[in-house]
């Protein structure tokens, strides 16, 4: 995958100003006429300041019409002579999360550092370890989150495959940690997000492990047909219920498949998909309201 | 007890937070990690995807983070219980849809926790305010 340096995106933001009472109308309303979601800030006495963000990059007249249009209809119209229209570029907004960024271990053998600490990397600090750079981004998987570092853990603990899928690989973190764990080792990494992909594509060349590492945009239904000896699943519960049955079919018999990223409340839902089904947990571990669970396809 | 810095307020589509606005910056401004807040309310709401799950994220001086999910806003559930997609373009004047006082007195049992109101029946006459604004009858 070449490098395609792209444009920052930007977002249509319309805000304006209601009672509190009709905080509910007013965003039901905004998220109704095509709004992605809405901010809603506290003004003085009994005011808010509804800030709703549509996918578009600017304004049209008939959008800009259709809201104030809508807004009227639902007996909001007093609020119009707050109305103001902005766009939002995209910015860095982990900018302020990134300065407390630190190196961290993750078992005996990997080290996940940003980018901008690794010259701060001591030979005693890395000790042996595998040192995975990810530079975080707006993609999941950074390695502080209990879910990623189950399936981190669960890399170091099993003998590694010789032929990984990572399914949803956000930052690539998974990907790379298990091509940095075995040499041998080639990884297809799939994810349907187009942006965590170039997040993806960008940690890979980092780490030096692009000619292993297939990036794929899409679903398992990119990599149907083929078998894999590891599956690595960091979604949600409800995501790998559904997706089971290509699991199912993408896990060599002997093969493992590693799930994180389930709630606890939530692991009723998974047990009951797992029932009858080929599949043996060999571990599950508790981390908080977190569970990681590794499955062998029997 | 850590001290609070910052109170965020979004009103966003279950299971589907990502770190675009109206989410990046709000959350981005305050130095918290955005993904994590996103694939914590993801894990949360994905059962009930195809609402509205309003949030409420307290963030701490440690630029740590804590969230409480909202009732879903009233207007949808009243759209739910109408079978209707959307609202009446003159509520005034076209009525879209009728719903029995009891359907209304379910949703204010719903909203109840994030009403300003101290009796159901004020929590049903919010609700009912609501539903005439979308041009739904209450049936009586």
């Amino acid at each position: 995958m070449t490098k395609n340096p792209q444009p920052p995106r930007s977002w249509l933001a319309v805000e304006f100003e209601v009672g509190a009472r009709q905080e509910d109308l007013a965003s039901s309303v905004m998220i109704h006429q095509g709004a992605r979601g809405c901010e809603i800030k506290p003004l003085e006495g009994d005011r808010i300041l509804v800030h709703a963000v549509f996918d578009l990059p600017e304004a049209s007249e008939e959008h800009v019409g259709d809201l104030k249009a809508c807004l009227e209809e639902y007996g909001l119209g007093a609020s119009l002579s707050s109305l103001r229209i902005k766009t939002v570029v995209e910015d860095d907004w982990l900018a302020q999360w990134k300065q407390g960024f630190e190196p961290f271990v993750i078992g005996d053998g990997l080290l996940i550092c940003p980018p901008w600490r690794r010259d701060d990397l001591s030979p005693d600090a890395v000790a042996g370890r595998a040192v995975i750079l990810i530079e975080p981004g707006m993609a999941f998987g950074t390695g502080l989150h209990a879910t990623t570092r189950y399936c981190l853990r669960a890399l170091q603990r099993f003998p590694t495959a010789a032929r990984v899928l990572d399914v949803g690989t956000g930052s690539g973190i998974l990907a790379i940690a298990a091509a940095k764990l075995k040499s041998e080792i080639a990884v297809d990494a799939i994810d349907n997000d187009r942006n965590a992909l170039t997040v993806a594509q960008e940690n890979v060349e980092l780490n030096c492990v692009d000619d292993r590492v297939h990036l794929l945009l899409g679903t398992t239904d990119a990599v149907l047909g083929k078998q894999y000896d590891l599956l690595l699943s960091n979604l949600t519960c409800e995501d790998i219920v559904a997706l089971l049955p290509h699991y199912l079919q993408l896990t060599a018999t002997g093969g493992l498949i590693v799930c994180a990223g389930i709630l606890l409340e939530r692991l009723p839902l998974l047990e009951g998909a797992l029932e009858g089904q080929p599949l043996t947990v060999i571990d599950k571990e508790i981390d908080g309201h977190w569970i990681g669970m590794a499955l062998r396809r029997d | 007890m850590k001290k609070v810095i910052g109170k965020i307020k979004l009103q966003i589509p279950a299971g589907k937070a990502n770190p675009a606005p109206p989410i990046g910056p709000a959350l981005g401004q305050h130095g918290v990690n955005i993904m994590q807040f996103c694939k914590e309310y993801n894990a949360k709401t994905q059962d009930q995807a195809g609402t509205i799950v309003p949030v409420e994220i307290t963030v701490f001086e440690d630029r740590s983070f804590d969230f409480i999910l909202k009732t879903p806003p009233a207007a949808v559930l009243l759209l739910k219980a109408a079978g209707i997609e959307k609202g009446s373009p003159a509520p005034n004047k076209t009525k879209v849809a009728s719903i029995p006082r009891a359907k209304v007195t379910e949703i204010a049992k719903i909203k109840m926790p994030d009403l300003n109101a101290t009796t159901l029946e004020a929590a049903e006459r919010m609700i009912a305010g609501t539903a005439r604004n979308m041009g739904i009858t209450v049936q009586e």
